[in-house]
């Protein structure tokens, strides 16, 4: 190969592969989840039965839409006690994709009962915008009336 | 010569610009690491890497007592925000859920005992350093 050619060849996929760095970097801070979420940053809650049931925080103060996710449980030491709400482990959610009405992201399971999760996939969820600071959260595996989740600001 | 020489520090500046676009790993951050007040978990600090980058939730506990057993009275999941890892210590703030959307800043140093201590460097002078533990990766 003609030596300068090759160093051409050289110089463009240096600049090719710098230029792809900047550039995601770029399309992270200005992705267009962000631009439209607005609406859905905030803490949002989710009752069962008059008890907490799931708390979602969702932010784009980082530059990109992230979140964290906490699910209650519920249980009773006997048949004639009350139940009562026990947080689970908080957990981020990732994979988000928003498109001015829903939000569809993902939970890892992995740490939700262990030992026996560690190897389970992640668990999809839809929280869908149904009024305003009203929405429904969702698991995309279960069929039923998804949650009614309310917004609040920090 | 010189064509080689410009040729190996080309090739090498392309490497270093994949190298660049790799996210970190950080092995020794992520996991559940816990704090304890009263046998109860008083701070949960949830890391990951599920997307390539470091990311992950703090769990701050409210502990009442109130004549029985200690308990967890209120838990309130916070996003991590802006996380990076400089040498041994985790920085990021979290923004309070309390309506006044303040942020704080924390910092998590790893022990050489394999433990955390988290701080709270503007939460006051009396913000207690508090130990932590990994519970599991």
């Amino acid at each position: 190969m003609n030596p300068k050619i090759f160093l051409l060849s050289l110089v463009i996929l240096l600049v090719c592969l710098c230029s792809y760095n900047k550039n995601s970097a770029q399309s992270q801070a200005t992705h267009p989840d962000v631009a439209n979420a607005a609406g859905i940053t905030g803490v949002w809650r989710g009752q069962m039965d008059d008890l907490p049931a799931v708390t979602l925080v969702l932010t784009d103060e980082g530059g990109s839409l992230t979140g964290a996710v906490l699910f209650y449980f519920h249980m009773r030491k006997t048949v004639n006690d009350p139940f009562t709400a026990t947080p689970g482990l908080s957990e981020p959610i990732f994979g988000l994709s928003f498109d001015g009405k829903s939000l569809t992201f993902q939970v890892s399971h992995r740490r939700a009962h262990p030992v026996r999760t560690l190897t389970d996939p992640p668990v999809t969820f839809t929280l869908t915008l149904t009024g305003p600071n009203q929405a429904e959260l969702a698991n995309k595996n279960e069929t039923g009336p998804g949650l009614v989740m309310v917004r609040s600001d920090y | 010569m010189k064509t080689r020489v410009f040729a190996v520090a080309c090739l090498t500046g392309a490497f270093v610009c994949a190298a660049a676009a790799q996210p970190a790993s950080h092995p020794q951050w992520v996991g559940v690491w816990e704090s304890k007040l009263d046998g109860q978990p008083g701070a949960t600090l949830t890391l990951a890497q599920d997307t390539g980058e470091l990311g992950g939730t703090l769990v701050l506990n409210i502990i009442m007592k109130d004549g029985a057993p200690s308990r967890v009275a209120a838990s309130e999941p916070h996003v991590l925000v802006n996380p990076r890892v400089d040498g041994n210590t985790l920085f990021f703030g979290v923004r309070k859920n309390d309506g006044s959307g303040a942020l704080l800043n924390f910092t998590v140093a790893l022990t050489p005992e394999g433990k955390a201590r988290i701080h709270c460097v503007n939460c006051g002078n009396d913000a207690p350093i508090v130990d932590m533990e990994r519970q599991w990766q």
